[in-house]
Formats: C-alpha cells, structure tokens, sequence
C-alpha cells in the first residue's frame, strides 16, 4: 500500500471524478472525466501493487480504460451527433451521489473490520465508486451514459480488488479490461445503428419488446 | 496442441478466416467444414484419454465440462449448419437487403464471423476449469452474441441487443465481485488459486459472512447472465430477435453453460456454510422463474418469445433440480440440460424456418401447419410433447427425476410445481396445436433435406439420450451430477 497521504488523495479523486459523472452533462466532458478517473486509478494500481505486476496493472488500466475507452466512446458521441446531449442524467443525481458518500463513510467501519486503515478506506472508497456507477446506471437517461457509468462499475470493481486482495492475477486484470473494451466498443456500435434508424438514444425509447 | 484445446480454438480460426472468403461456395464450404471438423475434434477430445486438459489446466475436461462440451460441440455444429439455411433462405426472400454491405463486408460474411467467435467462447465457458477464465468466457459470449442478436438490424433487435448487454453486463460485474472475494478468503496466490478444485478444497476454511456474500453476488451476477427470475427481462428479447440459429446456441448452451457454473460456486460455498443457504437459494429462484414464466406462456402471439419464456421455465425447472441437492434431482437436472439443449435447439431451427416459409412467427395467424409444411408441423408438434415430459419423449426421464426429488424433499413445493407445468403443458399445446391443426391460411412451404436433416437429427438423439440414455450418457450425467452436488459420490 503506498503512504496514507498518497492513497487519501488519489481515493478522494476517484470519489469526486464518480460524483462529477452524476452532474455534467456534456457528453465529451463526461468521457474526459471517465478518462481522469481511469488514469488515476491506473496511478492507484501502481503504488498499491510493488513491482513489475503493479506497472503491468497500471499499463493495463491505461491502455484500455483511459485511452482505449474513452477514445471509443468519442467516436460514438460524434458519430451519433450526442457530444452536447443535455439528458445524459436526471437532475437529483447528486443528491443520490451525495447520501452514497455518506452512507458509505458512516457504515465504514461495520463492514471493514479486520482490514488494515488503507485497506479499509480503498474498500470504502470501492464501494462509493461502485455504487455511483450503479446509481448512474440507473438514472441515466442516455444511453452513451449508461456506458459511461458500467466503466465506473468496473472501476469500483477493481479498486474492491485492490483493497480485498491486493489485485486480482494478472492475466485476469487483462482479461476482465480487454472484455469491458469489446462490451463498450460493441454498445456503441448499437448506439450508432439506432441513431442510424433516426431513433433517439434515450433508455425510454427501448420500450417496444413487451409481454 | 491438444484436441480440447484445438476444439475450441477451430471456431475462431474459422470465424477469422470468414472475411477473407469471396466467393458464396467458399463461404459455405469453410463454414460447413469447420463444423465437422470442430465436432471431430469435441468427439475426439471426449473419447481420447489425452484429451482431457490444456492451458496449464486452465480448461479441463472434468465430468460437467464433458456434458457441456459435448452439448456446445454437438448444437454448435448443427447450428452452423441451420445458419447456412437460415442465410440462403434470407438471400432468396430479400435478395439485395440481406446481402447488402456492412461496413464494407457483405453481412452474410460478418454473421459467420460473429458466430463461430460466439461459438468459440461458448466451448471456453464449457470446459473452463477454472472461476477466474469461466467469468472471462462467459463475459466474452455476452459481447458475441450481442452483435448476433442486433443483427437484424431493426429497432427491435437493437433494443433487444442493447438491454441484453447492458443487463448481462452490470450481472457479470457483479458476479466478478463473487471472484474477488473468493480470491480474497482463498489466500490469493495467483489464478490456480480460483481453480474450482482448490477453490472446493479451501472452502471449507472460509468464513460464513463472506462466502454467503460471494453466493448472493454469484446468484444475482450469473442469475441475471442464465436468465434466472426476477433478472431475466433480457431472454424473450435476445432470444426472439436473435437470428434462429443463433437463440438455438444462446438458449440450448448458454444458459446451462452458466447455470452449471452458478451451481458450481453454490458447491463451493456449500463447503463452507453447508448445503442450504446455497442451494436452497437456488430452488427458490428456479421456482420462482417457473412461476415467473407461466403466465407469459399462457398468453403469447410470438412463437419465438414462446419459446424464449419455456427456456425461462426450463431453465427456473433446471436449477430447482439442482437446488433440491439431492442425487435423484440433481441427476435429473443434468439430463433436463441435455435434452433441453437438444429439443430448444431444433425447435428454435424450426421457428426460423416457419418465419422464412409461411411469413409470420405470429402464433395468432400461424395455422394448418400440418397441411402447409407437414415436416415443421412435425417438429413443432414433437417438441411441445417433449418440452411437456410426456412419456416417451426425452424429457420424461429428467422431468420425473426432478420432480420425485421434490416430492421426497419438499411435497407442498413438488405440488405447486406440479400445477405450474400442467399450466404450462397447456398453453403450449394450446398455441402450438392451433399453429399445426388449424384450417390451412395461406402458403405452402417445401421443406428441403437439408431442413429435415437439421430438424431431425436434434430431436432422434433427445428421444434416444432421454428414454433410451445409452451408458455412456448415463455415466456422464451421474459423475456430472455428482461434481454438481460437491463431489461425493451419487
């Protein structure tokens, strides 16, 4: 683990980069921020894992979900005309965000006993991350933001990984980042064909397979 | 190499070959050849002794991973197969729509690409020895089949692709927390540690919190992926805007394919916490995907999302086999795997070809099949009676198994099960005996060889597999059966 004061800095910017996916609303602006985060994750990996594994996690990291990722999900914001969408989430997002971070801080210390202090606050910092994923998932209007914020459930994922056990095996990391690169690059390849047949690329629009 | 691994690296080869395959005849010619030399090498692979294991152990040939093989081998073969049909009927009946270019490359050419990558994940996920590379597999045949089941391209098969990502993904995210926390209570130690034989082993060290929490982001995580209820709103979608072939592979393979892996972590857990917590978690989620399904059976006008809800049922009856824990049932359930994935299969072919030869999938205007395509009146007609577990059809056997292991551990259930499978015997009979014995409306449609050979090749061998159950699938089903129930002998 690196030094208390490097940890609390790089946890508190994943936390404020997950809370800023919930408010803004330009989409390139959001794929700029998912992009930040990924890259500060990607320093997470290094300082938290010694060695060869630890550079080899934060190359990974770097390559797919801070360039790879964002660079796809650019394509399909231009291409489908959705680089200033103004309904990429609702309004009370933050507020959701905000009782996450809070919940999460006040319930800390129940569910992290027996884990050191820097496991205990990256495991705190995972599952606030997890969950505004999850609550972006689900409040988000758009569909390029749907995919925006599966991207930060993998990266919540990835920091439980870090804090429970240090970081997966190495060839499971690449694995699970190459897997989340074909799900984005494949969503948006949808995104494109429905903005292709002049319907909008908005989740009330995908009501017509009922019963 | 070996044979297992070169079984499930063939699809991909061929699968990368597709696009370099100008001409039509080179096209079917590579694709025809490289579902019999697959199915040579899964055979080969199942019947040599040296075929058992790969990649450093990380695919393995372990008795479920025989069944899983052989069912993904067998329907996948069979499936590239009915694709070629599927694909010369779409040329003759939209001509320049369905050979239009996508991206450059003529569709028919993207289809066999994404299908025998599909195929090739699928056969990864089967023989997976491992927790870590089946979480990868299976991930891998989501982001396959997904441009499978958009590829129709209407509004429909996008909405249908884009939920189905989506859902499954965010599972898989979850299910991947089931990984992490595995890893982390089995001292980690590189990836043999998520081996499922170590994992069984050093279960029983793990404390009860965590890995009843590993099991409940397992059961949600991979509960959503095998199409388990109340998770499950992506499979009548996926699997009735899928091409035919293709909701043959995700129906009669897949969802088994990660159920059985659901009910591996089940074992593993069980190991640590014993038996009920996992397993009765199980039933009570197939049970209720039983429910769930009734009455969308009850009342459909699609044949294709009929069948997607009775791969709902019988998938919620599967994993009711396996979570009654007990020999019979659990013996039950394998069998019911098999003959599912044999009888959905040729019943999701036939769909595909009523759609081609009479115009509609509509089950309100389907009627006379009998008279108007006697063979897929034949095919539709037989399913049905297996899908029901009437005697003498494949489903009998399993069927019966399943629900004696109810009635001995659980009657009130076993009865209320019972109920819900009359209903929906019922409504399909219902549907599909109006489809076959109405008055005849409209078109008739010449069923060629190669229709019938695709037809009823799937449905002899459930017949054979489910009344007969030759000794080999006997032996296979039990030792499956029994690495499902913790590895104790049956």
């Amino acid at each position: 683990m690196p030094e208390a004061g490097v940890l609390h800095v790089l946890a508190d910017l994943l936390i404020a980069s997950g809370l800023a996916l919930l408010v803004v609303r330009p989409a390139l602006w959001s794929i700029g921020i998912l992009a930040a985060q990924s890259a500060v994750l990607a320093l997470l990996a290094a300082a938290a894992s010694p060695g060869a594994a630890g550079w080899l996690a934060a190359g990974t990291i770097l390559a797919t979900k801070a360039v790879g990722i964002p660079l796809v999900l650019a394509w399909a914001a231009r291409r489908t005309g959705s680089d200033d969408a103004v309904d990429w989430s609702p309004g009370w997002a933050w507020l959701v965000g905000a009782g996450i971070v809070l919940l999460v801080r006040l319930s800390l210390p129940a569910f992290s006993a027996g884990l050191n202090p820097s496991h205990a606050a990256l495991l705190g910092t995972a599952l606030v991350v997890l969950l505004l994923g999850l609550a972006g998932m689900v409040g988000g209007r758009h569909l390029l933001a749907q995919v925006v914020h599966l991207v930060v459930i993998e990266n919540g994922l990835y920091c439980t990984g870090l804090a429970l056990t240090g970081g997966l095996p190495a060839a499971l990391e690449l694995g699970t980042a190459v897997d989340l690169l074909l799900v984005v690059f494949v969503l948006s390849w949808i995104s494109w064909h429905v903005h292709r047949l002049r319907l909008p690329l908005h989740v009330d629009e995908l009501r017509r397979l009922r019963g | 190499m070996s044979v297992l691994l070169a079984a499930c690296v063939v699809p991909f080869v061929v699968g990368a070959a597709v696009p370099a395959c100008r001409r039509p005849g080179a096209l079917r010619l590579l694709a025809l050849g490289g579902a019999v030399l697959d199915l040579v090498l899964v055979v080969a692979a199942l019947a040599w002794p040296g075929g058992g294991s790969a990649l450093d152990g990380y695919i393995r040939l372990d008795p479920l991973g025989r069944v899983l093989l052989a069912l993904a081998g067998g329907v996948g073969a069979f499936s590239t197969g009915d694709s070629l049909l599927h694909w010369a009927d779409e040329l003759r009946l939209y001509g320049p729509e369905a050979a239009a270019l996508h991206r450059g490359v003529p569709r028919v050419r993207m289809y066999f690409l994404w299908h025998q990558f599909f195929l090739g994940s699928l056969l990864f996920a089967a023989v997976s020895a491992n927790l870590g590379v089946s979480w990868v597999a299976i991930e891998l045949t989501t982001i396959t089949s997904a441009v499978l089941v958009g590829f129709e391209g209407g509004a429909r098969a996008m909405e249908a692709a884009w939920k189905y990502v989506v859902l499954c993904s965010v599972g898989l995210a979850l299910a991947l927390l089931t990984v992490i926390v595995l890893y982390a209570l089995a001292g980690g130690g590189g990836l043999p540690a998520l081996d499922w034989t170590a994992l069984q082993a050093a279960a029983v060290h793990f404390p009860a919190g965590p890995a009843k929490l590993a099991f409940l982001f397992a059961l949600v995580g991979l509960g959503t992926k095998a199409g388990l209820a109340p998770l499950h709103t992506w499979l009548p979608d996926a699997h009735s805007e899928a091409p035919a072939p293709v909701s043959a592979l995700l129906s009669g393979v897949l969802l088994a394919t990660v159920l059985c892996t659901l009910v591996r972590v089940a074992g593993v857990t069980a190991g640590a916490v014993g038996p009920a917590f996992p397993f009765h978690l199980l039933l009570g989620a197939g049970a209720l995907s039983v429910a769930v399904a009734t009455p969308f059976l009850l009342l459909q006008d699609d044949l294709k999302r009929l069948l997607a809800y009775s791969s709902l049922e019988q998938v919620g009856l599967m994993a009711v086999g396996f979570g009654l824990h007990s020999p019979l049932a659990a013996v039950g359930a394998v069998l019911q795997v098999i003959v599912h994935a044999l009888i959905k299969s040729g019943l999701f072919f036939a769909a595909g070809h009523v759609w081609h030869g009479v115009g509609t999938k509509r089950l309100s205007r389907l009627r006379g099949l009998a008279r108007r395509a006697p063979l897929l009146a034949a095919a539709l007609a037989f399913g049905i009676l297996t899908l029901g577990g009437l005697p003498p059809f494949g489903m009998f056997l399993s069927e019966w198994a399943i629900l004696q292991g109810a009635f001995a551990g659980r009657p009130a259930a076993a009865v209320l099960l019972l109920v819900l499978l009359g209903l929906i015997f019922a409504g399909l009979c219902f549907y599909v005996g109006r489809a076959v014995f109405g008055a005849p409306e409209g078109r008739r449609y010449r069923t060629t060889p190669a229709v019938a050979l695709v037809l009823a090749v799937p449905a002899a061998l459930s017949l054979v597999v489910g009344v007969w159950v030759p000794g080999v699938v006997e032996h296979g089903v039990t030792a499956a059966a029994a690495l499902l129930l913790g590895g104790r002998p049956l």
